[in-house]
């Protein structure tokens, strides 16, 4: 079982922190190293608290370079599984967000792949976002007018196109930019590709995009 | 600085100049460009709107169950919660369905072995339930029989037919009255 192993690495931090009895509000005290530290510790929260602080970071980006959300909500929870199995062997000088959004990042691209492979998979997907489309106004949001609620629809729709268009390498930068608001050494480091590539990319994704999404715009 | 300022040099550091990461003296250099170019200062608009744009997109949030269908697949993976560790929302989950059920369990047996739930405070005793049955329909009325009290009781305009049905009861022979009185008097 890797709970034993685990238990072997216990740096100083979490044993201050296991030593007070580590309650939740403590662990949202803790940077990631440090909740990292408690859950290589043996205290499952520590777990946890990882999976409260990147699960929406990275459903949303998953999401947005699949295009698919009950997909996304599968490799997230993959995400957390390979996290799970596989901390122990975390460079913990490197930062947990970059690798977890690494591990996000590799399973979104095989997703991709796969698709293109297999028709059947990608019309699925499309039928679902068709289907989720479908759904009655009032679902989305009470508050607003009808035609604000058509507009807000309209565009979101527009701009999701729009970034399905990308291709997929220049994506992956453009959300991770946009987006997760990540630097572009992290970036770089997420598609593991130099740092020079990143900024092309972006910069080529952003003018697609523009060049895209602009004439509905007008 | 720049060496060669122009079009293509503003396109390929477009991105670090949106981004402000450009050094002091790029950025002078791109903002100059900016003023002089109509052509580039439309992309960068463009680039902009576009921008604001796709950074305003609503978030998506995980599905309720999300947690739970995490810690099945971490157990179907042989990832079980350790013996002694504390217990966290994720083995949280299946430890408070245990004690909600025991406390179900506990309340059944009670009401069980002592038949009830203990005394009704009598502030908290509900209303008696008045069962009511639907009004029978009433007869059809007789208008031959002018004292039958349903006819008297059905009137809703507040005065009694009665009289009117004597009289309708009674018109025969006043009709013969008044012929007979007619054919006399001729």
């Amino acid at each position: 079982m890797a709970g034993a192993a685990l238990r072997r690495e216990v740096p100083q931090e979490v044993s201050r922190a296991r030593g007070a009895e580590t309650t939740r509000e403590q662990l949202h005290t803790l940077d990631d190293a440090a909740v990292v530290g408690v859950f290589l510790g043996g205290d499952e929260r520590g777990f946890q608290e990882l999976v409260e602080r990147y699960e929406t970071r990275l459903l949303n980006f998953v999401y947005r370079t699949i295009g698919d959300r009950e997909k996304a909500e599968d490799l997230v929870q993959e995400v957390f599984i390979r996290v799970y199995r596989h901390l122990h062997r975390f460079d913990r000088s490197k930062k947990f967000s970059t690798w977890a959004y690494t591990i996000a990042s590799n399973l979104a691209k095989n997703e991709l792949r796969n698709r293109s492979r297999n028709p059947l998979v990608l019309f699925q997907a499309i039928k679902r976002n068709w289907e989720d489309e479908d759904r009655p106004l009032q679902f989305e949001d009470p508050g607003s007018r009808p035609d604000d609620l058509y507009r807000k629809r309209h565009l979101r729709a527009l701009v999701e196109q729009s970034v399905a268009q990308l291709p997929e390498h220049h994506r992956q930068v453009f959300v991770l930019r946009e987006l997760e608001g990540k630097s572009y050494e992290e970036i770089a480091e997420i598609t593991e590709c130099n740092l020079g590539t990143v900024k092309s990319r972006l910069n080529r994704a952003r003018t697609s995009f523009a060049d895209i999404i602009a004439p509905a715009l007008r | 600085m720049f060496p060669n300022m122009n079009c293509c040099t503003f396109r390929e550091n477009h991105a670090a100049y949106v981004d402000d990461a450009l050094a002091e003296g790029e950025r002078a250099d791109m903002h100059a460009h900016l003023a002089e170019c109509s052509e580039c200062a439309a992309h960068d608009t463009s680039v902009r709107r576009a921008l604001l744009l796709f950074r305003n997109m609503p978030t998506i949030q995980p599905s309720p169950d999300f947690s739970a269908k995490l810690n099945e697949r971490l157990r179907a993976a042989g990832y079980g919660h350790g013996k002694g560790q504390p217990s966290s929302r994720l083995g949280g989950i299946s430890g408070v369905a245990s004690a909600a059920a025991g406390f179900v369990a506990a309340g059944y047996l009670a009401v069980a072995v002592f038949g009830t739930l203990g005394p009704v405070r009598a502030d908290l005793a509900l209303a008696p339930v008045v069962a009511t049955a639907i009004e029978p329909a009433p007869p059809p009325i007789n208008i031959y029989a002018p004292q039958s009290p349903e006819i008297v009781a059905s009137v809703s305009a507040g005065l009694p037919v009665w009289p009117a049905a004597m009289l309708a009861a009674q018109a025969p022979l006043h009709f013969t009255a008044a012929s007979l009185n007619a054919q006399t008097s001729r």
